[in-house]
């Protein structure tokens, strides 16, 4: 009795598309009219798929969209069958290159522990290195390094007393991952240091972000609100300056937190960004 | 479509597009893992660029809603279709998708679903006199409708679309494609 079971079950999609010889509808027909399991196994076959309705006698868009997800998986004729609709529908295979389009231009992954942000290009690789490194650290403690900072682009001026003491620009490159937080030294009394901030993956570049620099006791040491595009590029202009109400920056544990208004469809209510975390000490 | 139109398929706008599309997909209505949420996300995407080479749509955010809507209800019918008969087992008993299996579901249903094409492409190759008869089959249409057009009466043309399809059963096994006759298993 198993295998009527089976073998009804087997042919229902062959079935419903009324593949079947006549015979064989007719058995299948009569199998479901006196068996309530196969019978609730057919129900939903029954209903009709958007795209049966909207565009019946094309490729269907899912197989269309993960078409180069399928095609390695596909038999040569299954394949080579599907090729001729392809070939023979400008729709179907219009269709199919912006599916793959879509596809490389889509975003890797991420981990989902802990939003995992990189930036742009060489910033991601930075990251990358940066974490391989945290992990090696982890297991094999070793003495903390100062992140070399790179020349500034403004220098004091002379003339201007009392000059504010500008470090150079800091470029940020690792968002924190959880590890030890790198050095960061600057001249001793220094009140400004203008911070580089990268670009964030995935978020486009007509995106609104927002900066801000919490220090020492939770203080607030500056903030901005800039297009996303204006951290484009290894070279972009400093996306602000960290600054002390009053007197030199204080040395201790920074946190750059930067926040864009695209919503991270990985975490409902929370929006793309990353954190940037350092240990601000004197040279 | 040219380069400056934001419906051109490079338009910056198609990102703008797939971000609002992750965000409707979020939505707590929407119970999906990550990947499936991404899967559907690019089909809406692309579901919408089909449509908006006939006609430029006027509310894109109200008709890509509606796409997902469907686009995600389709998902969870074709889930509980193939669970049934793949797994033979209760499809509220599995939440957690074993994403092999999703993948060979998605797959065989893709294929299930694209004979209606594969079966267009065959009659235009080999029989084109039997095109009116697939397009009334698969498009549920009337044969009454089709036997008024071609002046004859219903049963005839029922009879001819049963010597086309039997042509295009033939063809479906000579391609290996027997498997979805329930003659054989396909791996994978």
């Amino acid at each position: 009795m198993a295998d009527v079971h089976a073998s009804v079950l087997k042919r229902i999609p062959a079935y419903r598309q009324g593949l079947l010889e006549a015979e064989g509808t007719q058995e299948v027909r009569a199998h479901l009219r006196e068996c309530a399991d196969c019978r609730a196994t057919f129900e939903p076959f029954r209903d009709s798929t958007e795209d049966e309705e909207t565009r019946p006698g094309h490729v269907p868009i899912a197989l269309i969209s993960r078409w180069d997800v399928f095609a390695p998986r596909l038999a040569d004729a299954e394949r080579a069958l599907l090729e001729g609709h392809f070939a023979a529908c400008e729709r179907c295979r219009t269709s199919r290159e912006f599916g793959r389009s879509l596809r490389a231009a889509r975003r890797p992954e991420r981990p989902r522990s802990r939003p995992g942000w990189f930036g742009f290009g060489t910033a991601a690789i930075a990251a990358l290195t940066v974490v391989a490194a945290i992990a090696v650290l982890r297991e094999r403690p070793a003495p903390r390094t100062a992140v070399p900072v790179e020349p500034s682009a403004r220098k004091t001026s002379p003339d201007v007393a009392p000059a504010p003491v500008r470090a150079d620009i800091l470029a940020l490159a690792s968002p924190s991952r959880g590890g030890l937080a790198p050095i960061v030294r600057v001249p001793r009394g220094a009140s400004i240091l203008p911070i580089r901030v990268p670009a964030l993956l995935g978020v486009g570049p007509d995106a609104r972000v927002r900066i801000r620099i919490d220090g020492p006791g939770g203080l607030s040491f500056g903030h901005s609100e800039l297009a996303h595009k204006d951290l484009f590029g290894e070279a972009a202009p400093p996306a602000l300056e960290a600054h002390a109400a009053e007197g030199p920056l204080p040395t201790g544990h920074y946190r750059v937190v930067v926040v864009s208004d695209v919503r991270d469809p990985h975490a409902p209510g929370s929006f793309e960004g990353a954190e940037y975390d350092f240990e601000l000490g004197s040279k | 479509m040219s380069e400056g139109d934001s419906w051109d398929t490079r338009s910056p706008e198609w990102a703008k597009r797939l971000a609002f599309v992750r965000r409707v997909l979020s939505s707590s209505q929407y119970e999906l893992t990550a990947e499936d949420r991404e899967e559907l996300a690019q089909e809406a995407l692309v579901d919408l660029f089909e449509r908006s080479r006939s006609e430029r749509p006027h509310n894109p955010e109200g008709l890509l809603r509606t796409i997902v809507h469907r686009k995600a209800v389709d998902h969870f019918r074709a889930r509980a279709r193939w669970r049934r008969l793949i797994d033979g087992s209760d499809p509220a008993l599995h939440d957690a998708a074993d994403p092999d299996s999703t993948l060979s579901r998605a797959l065989r249903s893709g294929l299930l679903d694209s004979l209606p094409a594969i079966a267009q492409t065959y009659f235009e190759t080999h029989h084109p006199e039997c095109l009116p008869h697939a397009r009334t089959y698969f498009e549920g249409a009337a044969w009454k409708d089709l036997a008024a057009e071609k002046d004859l009466r219903v049963n005839t043309v029922i009879q001819q679309w049963t010597r086309c399809r039997a042509g295009l059963v033939a063809h479906l096994r000579s391609c290996g494609f027997g498997w979805v006759l329930g003659e054989d298993g396909r791996n994978g």
